[in-house]
């Protein structure tokens, strides 16, 4: 059974009462995956609406003949959000396969047919769950445009410099901005990487962004709100922010 | 006021009743369009909940890119951010035929209805969700196929 504080922090739950909550809680079943196993396939019957409550899930498309890669991930699904939501819109199959992507997976499970008998008794619960399941369906269909539209499936690297030197100048904090904004966005094909000094003491922190296909920029003198930026406006639509760039 | 025949036929108003019909048509009025005329922009605070009765209408996020382009037929529903979390509009609508006549539901108005009858708000909502998963599904379609293309080129 799913403990409170993993439902209280799932998207799908939001604005649930404690009644709903505990009424929903019964028909919780708990899965543990090792990185790399599939938990559904493209063209499954989608019988169950999943949530991640520890690692994170890669929903993607399979090629014949190719393993399991991110290269056929269309987005990443963290802690506390919820997929699988085929289950609720016809025909009923999943429409892409998931996995798990990290050292090891814990997903909850609940079934269509468990969920379709509470919204009967209480009607209340189903439109909440049906408002709040449309929102992350509509988040990520916004995500996912965006994603084909504006950098497309260019495979992004962004290495922070992190040798004593970009520390003592603030490098980590420039590494913490980043960390969020990659949680925020879920985009399985950017890469975050430390390294050592660029040997430009004096330019430090340094963060260096290569885009598949273009040269890679240096940038200098960096902190955690001009990496914000820079992931922002050069990672995500690809103008590189040239006064912070390292000439 | 609209009339409950037109009510009936949009996409998510499908089965239910004379009663309902006639609670949610009170928070409904029509509009004629013409060809280019806007309903709403990308950005703005979303209101309403809209329905095309006639004609065409157009969404654009941005222009140049096809993927950033949707068309609602009749009897489709748009501006569904109108009744989510978010409530922005995400795509520019307006009229891409002659002339196109709409539904422009006010949504505090609806959500109002539905606190008041949550299995009404269910069915809807049940029916938004429907529609909205079609078009991510299709939307994930188009996607699939120009990475699948771009990773068989790269073989």
């Amino acid at each position: 059974m799913a403990g409170r504080d993993v439902m209280v922090k799932a998207d799908v739950f939001d604005g649930l009462e404690e009644e709903q909550l505990a009424s929903l809680r019964e028909g919780f079943q708990e899965l543990t995956y090792r990185k790399g196993d599939r938990i559904f396939r493209e063209g499954d019957e989608a019988h169950h609406l999943w949530i991640v409550k520890e690692g994170q899930v890669d929903v993607g498309f399979e090629l014949p003949g190719r393993t399991a890669s991110e290269v056929h991930t269309l987005s990443t699904i963290s802690a506390g959000k919820a997929f699988g939501w085929s289950s609720f819109v016809p025909p009923n199959k999943y429409r892409l396969s998931s996995y798990c992507s990290s050292s090891m997976c814990t997903v909850l499970r609940l079934q269509r047919e468990f969920l379709l008998g509470c919204f009967e008794r209480d009607p209340a619960l189903g439109y909440r769950l049906m408002v709040n399941l449309a929102s992350v369906v509509a988040e990520r269909f916004n995500r996912l445009q965006g994603s084909a539209t504006a950098v497309p499936y260019a495979q992004v690297k962004i290495t922070v410099h992190l040798a004593t030197c970009g520390i003592a100048a603030g490098a980590r904090e420039v590494v913490n901005a980043l960390v969020e904004e990659m949680a925020e966005e879920e985009r399985p094909h950017i890469k975050m990487q430390t390294s050592g000094c660029i040997g430009r003491c004096s330019t430090e922190p340094n963060v260096t962004v290569q885009i598949e296909g273009a040269e890679p920029v240096i940038y200098q003198k960096m902190n955690g709100e001009k990496m914000r930026r820079v992931f922002r406006e050069h990672v995500l639509k690809g103008v590189a922010q040239s006064e912070w760039v390292l000439s | 006021m609209v009339n409950l025949e037109t009510l009936e036929k949009v996409e998510v108003f499908r089965n239910l009743d004379d009663r309902r019909l006639s609670a949610l048509s009170e928070c409904c009025t029509e509009m004629v369009v013409q060809r280019g005329e806007g309903l709403f922009k990308a950005g703005e605070e979303a209101g309403h909940l809209w329905a095309v009765v006639e004609g065409r209408v157009k969404l654009v996020a941005e222009p140049d890119s096809t993927l950033q382009e949707h068309g609602v037929s009749e009897n489709q529903i748009f501006g569904w951010p109108s009744l989510l979390r978010s409530p922005i509009y995400r795509f520019s609508a307006s009229c891409d035929a002659r002339s196109a006549k709409v539904l422009r539901m006010d949504s505090r108005c609806l959500q109002a209805l539905f606190e008041k009858d949550p299995e009404l708000g269910y069915n809807v909502m049940s029916g938004l969700l429907r529609v909205l998963g079609e078009r991510f599904h299709e939307l994930q379609e188009e996607v699939v196929k120009r990475r699948g293309q771009d990773m068989m080129n790269q073989w």
